[in-house]
């Protein structure tokens, strides 16, 4: 377990919060919190591919509960790992370095 | 072994707290590089803008960016910025001041090799 990049913002209201798609690698981990869940909602499939082939890579996907539950998103891909606030705080301290 | 961290700053110079971000990542490194360790700033996203040359910020009351820019070198902190942030906004290398520019694949191996990454 490598990299954690988190990401928070909304992907339609800021495009480039999903840059951190582009730096992944294997063994590293990307977790959806706050605005970032909407992702989960939709997504263009150019970006489903794209997410698909980092989890072929090893690259694996998480998202926050309490956010997802705010926002009343009820399907969530299985893609996601979803996650309470305790495994993200494991999450945070097992991954060898965190990119906010 | 000397360890490496890389202080990224994503945020527009305008209209946040984060006109001081810029600052606070020089600060930061000033400060890591006195317990050797190694730092480089990373500038992405609206980070980008606070390289443009000749910004007079002194009408809202804001003190210029230079002095963030100054005396790098002499700490040993290399400054990079991402290069497709600066194609996206149309900003040219002739526009900026001197920096290391990175494509995606170069910033993943950055990322790599640092033991510790801040966000600004």
């Amino acid at each position: 377990m490598d990299t954690l990049f988190i990401v928070k913002d909304s992907p339609f209201v800021i495009d480039e919060s999903l840059t951190p798609l582009k730096w992944a690698k294997e063994d590293d981990g990307i977790v959806f919190i706050q605005e970032g869940v909407y992702i989960a909602k939709k997504m263009p499939e150019s970006l489903w591919s794209y997410i698909e082939n980092l989890k072929t890579k090893g690259v694996r996907f998480y998202i926050l509960k309490a956010d997802v539950n705010a926002r009343a998103l009820r399907e969530i891909p299985s893609i996601f790992e979803v996650v309470d606030y305790d495994k993200l705080i494991d999450l945070i301290t097992t991954y060898k370095r965190i990119f906010s | 072994m000397t360890k490496k961290a890389l202080l990224v700053v994503k945020s527009s110079p305008y209209g946040t707290i984060c006109a001081i971000c810029v600052y606070e990542a020089k600060r930061a490194a000033v400060g890591l590089s006195g317990e050797d360790i190694e730092s480089s700033i990373l500038l992405v996203n609206d980070g980008v803008y606070f390289l443009l040359k000749g910004q007079d910020p002194s009408d809202l009351k804001m003190q210029s960016f230079e002095l963030a820019f100054q005396d790098l070198e002499d700490f040993d902190i290399k400054l990079f910025a991402h290069k497709p942030s600066l194609e996206k906004r149309a900003i040219s290398e002739s526009e900026i001041r001197k920096v290391d520019l990175l494509t995606d694949d170069e910033i993943a191996d950055l990322i790599k090799s640092s033991d510790v990454i801040m966000t600004f």
